[in-house]
């Protein structure tokens, strides 16, 4: 961990295992505000990975289970930045408006450079990356693994 | 007696659905299978991505030559909402014109040979509010 992390750390309690997280508000504030808005609303607690792509990534934050859903909070301005899209990085989904990532996100299983500068990447996976690997693939995922809790630290 | 009558073959319309919110994004190398065609024709509907939160659906129906570029404009042969007073939805107008800017399409010479005349009906559908969000 690095200094940085210090209240930037964000542990998704999984039914395959905890996974970490380093947000980075360096890279996106309003992004990173918003999810820990979120985290304290609990509003990810029992959200399904409803899309999950062997190669590719992981997705959950839709309250719908079904990649339609958001928040009750308004949508973000992107916060397009220059950290790239390997395995382990954590960023936002959005619909074709780059203005439209309101409370889904995705974890990247290995490099995807072609989202690099298209999608908000906000933080990364420190630990826990195996329970990542782990997760029920499928589009959609039948009977999904879920995030049991979401909290900060 | 029995005589082979050909059969008369009709030009099989190809067709093709771009949904604004799940297309995946497209390279820069010349398109080769059907299935690029989507997501090529896809990076053109910039001006339709505008979100309104209301469901819209057109189906326009078009031939390519062998170099990509169009036989004749497109036609539409459905829209939803409907036209009125003969005159296209603005999403349809936007739709045809996204279209003809988008040709020429960098076909590779087998592939163009393939579709070459043949008919395209491209559905193009904007889910609204119930667009996915994705990577």
């Amino acid at each position: 961990m690095t200094s940085r992390s210090a209240g930037n750390l964000l542990t998704l309690e999984t039914t395959t295992g905890p996974v970490t997280i380093e947000m980075r508000p360096d890279l996106a504030p309003l992004h990173v505000a918003q999810i820990k808005r979120l985290v304290l609303e609990k509003f990810y607690d029992g959200l399904a990975f409803h899309r999950v792509i062997e190669g590719f990534m992981a997705q959950t934050g839709c309250p719908r289970g079904t990649g339609t859903g958001g928040s009750k909070h308004a949508d973000l301005k992107a916060e397009f930045n220059a950290e790239p899209h390997v395995r382990g990085t954590c960023s936002m989904a959005r619909a074709a408006d780059p203005n439209s990532a309101n409370s889904q996100f995705f974890i990247c299983f290995a490099d995807a450079g072609f989202l690099d500068r298209q999608y908000t990447v906000w933080g990364k996976v420190v630990a826990g990356m195996d329970n990542v690997d782990k997760i029920k693939r499928g589009e959609p995922v039948r009977d999904p693994d879920k995030i049991i809790s979401a909290t900060l630290s | 007696l029995h005589v082979a009558v050909p059969e008369l073959t009709l030009p099989e319309t190809l067709r093709i659905d771009v949904r604004l919110d799940e297309t995946p994004p497209s390279g820069d190398r010349p398109l080769d299978r059907l299935r690029d065609v989507g997501p090529a024709l896809a990076q053109c509907l910039h001006p339709l991505k505008e979100e309104t939160g209301a469901h819209r659906e057109v189906t326009f129906v078009f031939s390519f030559r062998r170099d990509g570029r169009l036989i004749a404009p497109p036609r539409l042969s459905y829209s939803d909402p409907p036209a009125q007073s003969n005159q296209q939805h603005p999403f349809a107008a936007a739709a045809q014109e996204a279209i003809v800017d988008c040709a020429p399409l960098p076909f590779t010479a087998r592939f163009a040979s393939a579709i070459a005349g043949r008919p395209f009906a491209v559905r193009i559908i904007d889910q609204g509010n119930n667009r996915k969000a994705l990577p």
